[in-house]
């Protein structure tokens, strides 16, 4: 993993355990975020995406939101890092 | 763009608020992904003899409230669900103080929508000036995407 996307992941992170009040919960690159591990809805998925967006100043295209982009932490990183990458 | 008062009536009337909480006076105009709309603060609403006694101003979770109840409207325009909308989230600036009696005027802009959350950008304006800006998100139940 690069520094860029080390640093990503730490941001999204933040997002879970601050905005969403997870708290000290174990995150990983395989943390799924959709399913019954941390228990996120609809509106939690909506914050983890507009928290990230305020900390790294992008906005994410709605359209490219699903299942796959957002199946785990890692799969939200790397779609955001490449959202990065290519501006 | 619709602007057609009947169908601009029944967008309001898809709204489940009723008096004393109705807020939302009138719907302008409301597009797939975006609405205008306006609150009618008269000035002897109940509320206000206590915020605050001697010197009624709008609170602002009630602009908050207003611009809810706007985005709900164009929301189930838009893709439906069940009219039982209720705001979930916000995030609000309070720019200037609103005294009644004023005519709020507000506008919503739709930013994403996640299974039934809808999340909408808002401003508030008081003869043109910006009173308050934020987001808010409604739950619109049975506005879910069909898989």
């Amino acid at each position: 993993m690069t520094d860029s996307q080390n640093e990503l992941f730490e941001t999204v992170c933040d997002v879970l355990r601050a905005d969403l009040k997870l708290g000290a919960v174990d995150l990983s690159l395989d943390t799924p975020l959709v399913g019954d591990e941390l228990g996120l809805d609809s509106l939690d998925l909506l914050m983890v995406v507009t928290g990230t967006e305020k900390r790294i100043g992008i906005k994410i295209p709605n359209d490219r939101l699903g299942q796959d982009t957002m199946a785990t932490v890692g799969a939200f990183v790397d779609f955001v890092e490449e959202l990065r990458q290519t501006g | 763009m619709t602007t057609d008062p009947a169908a601009l009536d029944f967008a309001l009337r898809s709204l489940p608020h009723g008096e004393p909480f109705r807020f939302l006076d009138q719907i302008h105009e409301i597009e797939p992904e975006r609405g205008r709309g306006c609150w009618r603060v008269r000035g002897d609403e109940d509320f206000l003899r206590g915020h605050f006694p001697g010197r009624p101003l709008v609170p602002g979770v009630l602009l908050v409230e207003a611009a809810a109840q706007l985005a709900g409207a164009v929301a189930h325009q838009a893709v439906g669900g069940e009219g039982q909308g209720m705001l979930v989230l916000h995030e609000a600036r309070f720019k200037r103080p609103v005294e009644p009696p004023a005519e709020v005027e507000l506008l919503v802009e739709l930013d994403r929508s996640m299974g039934s959350i809808h999340r909408f950008d808002f401003e508030a304006r008081v003869t043109g000036v910006l009173v308050a800006l934020g987001a808010v998100a409604v739950s619109l139940p049975g506005s879910e995407p069909k898989s």
